[in-house]
């Protein structure tokens, strides 16, 4: 009876080590393949969220606004990135920073604004 | 000589038990989480290109609106293979996403091209349902409609 047991428990420890690195096998190619496609999934929604927080006036938009833009910058100087995916990606900065440069307005934060906004126009410019 | 081959037997219950625990270590992570994401960021980066095609395709360069649509229209590919999330709004922006293009090819000056992006294009719509798919009424409604909400004033028609 205990040796039954012994065997079963072995069985399922090693079901339990194989699936896990059945999983992780499975999970590091799918992430070295789809770098693009995985930051996407989530950018997408940190994008969505943060415009949503500047339309709605909440304190917390600056900062997500700021994350976004930072993931976003980190995409441009990227040279895994395709370049019409980078003009895209220098577009969507450009307009987080004109809503970064209002916020920091209604702040009176005036410097930090100014340096938004030229940075907009600059980006904006980039793009056409 | 028996701790040898109490190991051995040791080892060989572990293997089979990794050997059955594998597939389904794959297939969970496949299914349960790398599907979703996948189709999630295909939907994610499709709208983001298509997005900026439609934003340079109003304000600015139509031939950067051309590359941002074949983009797309790449992205839309793969996701027709491979994404969970490819169904009846990104079909329809992939007819928009033709369309669109059929008109920069003409305004290019390359109508071959644009006849064939316009046939794909009515394909498309009319597989999908679209009560008038003729050539006059697409460029009517991308003319009518030009901005990012095109696609909700095509589906309330």
């Amino acid at each position: 009876m205990k040796k039954r047991f012994l065997q079963a428990s072995l069985v399922v420890i090693g079901f339990f080590v194989g699936g896990t690195v059945g999983g992780y096998l499975t999970f590091h190619r799918y992430a070295r393949d789809y770098g693009l496609v995985r930051a996407f999934a989530w950018t997408g929604i940190f994008n969505a969220v943060s415009v949503s927080q500047y339309n709605e006036n909440s304190k917390d938009a600056k900062q997500e606004l700021f994350s976004t833009l930072t993931f976003y910058t980190q995409g441009v100087s990227s040279s895994a990135i395709d370049p019409t995916m980078k003009k895209a990606l220098r577009m969507n900065c450009g307009l987080l920073e004109a809503r970064l440069s209002v916020l920091e307005n209604e702040s009176g934060n005036v410097d930090e604004a100014k340096s938004y906004l030229v940075r907009a126009q600059e980006d904006l410019k980039a793009v056409g | 000589m028996l701790t040898m081959k109490r190991v051995s037997r040791f080892f060989a219950l572990l293997l089979v038990g990794a050997a059955l625990g594998l597939p389904v270590g794959i297939y969970l992570v496949q299914r349960k989480f790398i599907d979703k994401e996948k189709a999630l960021g295909m939907v994610n980066e499709e709208a983001f290109v298509d997005d900026y095609a439609k934003k340079e395709f109003i304000y600015a360069d139509p031939q950067r609106a051309r590359e941002a649509l074949i983009y797309a229209v790449e992205i839309h590919k793969e996701m027709q293979g491979k994404s969970t999330l490819s169904g009846w709004p990104e079909k329809s922006d992939l007819g928009w996403c033709y369309a669109e293009l059929s008109l920069i090819e003409e305004s290019a000056g390359n109508p071959t091209l644009a006849r064939d992006y316009m046939s794909q294009a009515q394909h498309i719509l009319k597989e999908l349902g679209l009560k008038d798919s003729s050539e006059y009424h697409i460029r009517k409604l991308l003319q009518r409609t030009p901005s990012t909400n095109q696609l909700l004033s095509v589906q309330s028609k």
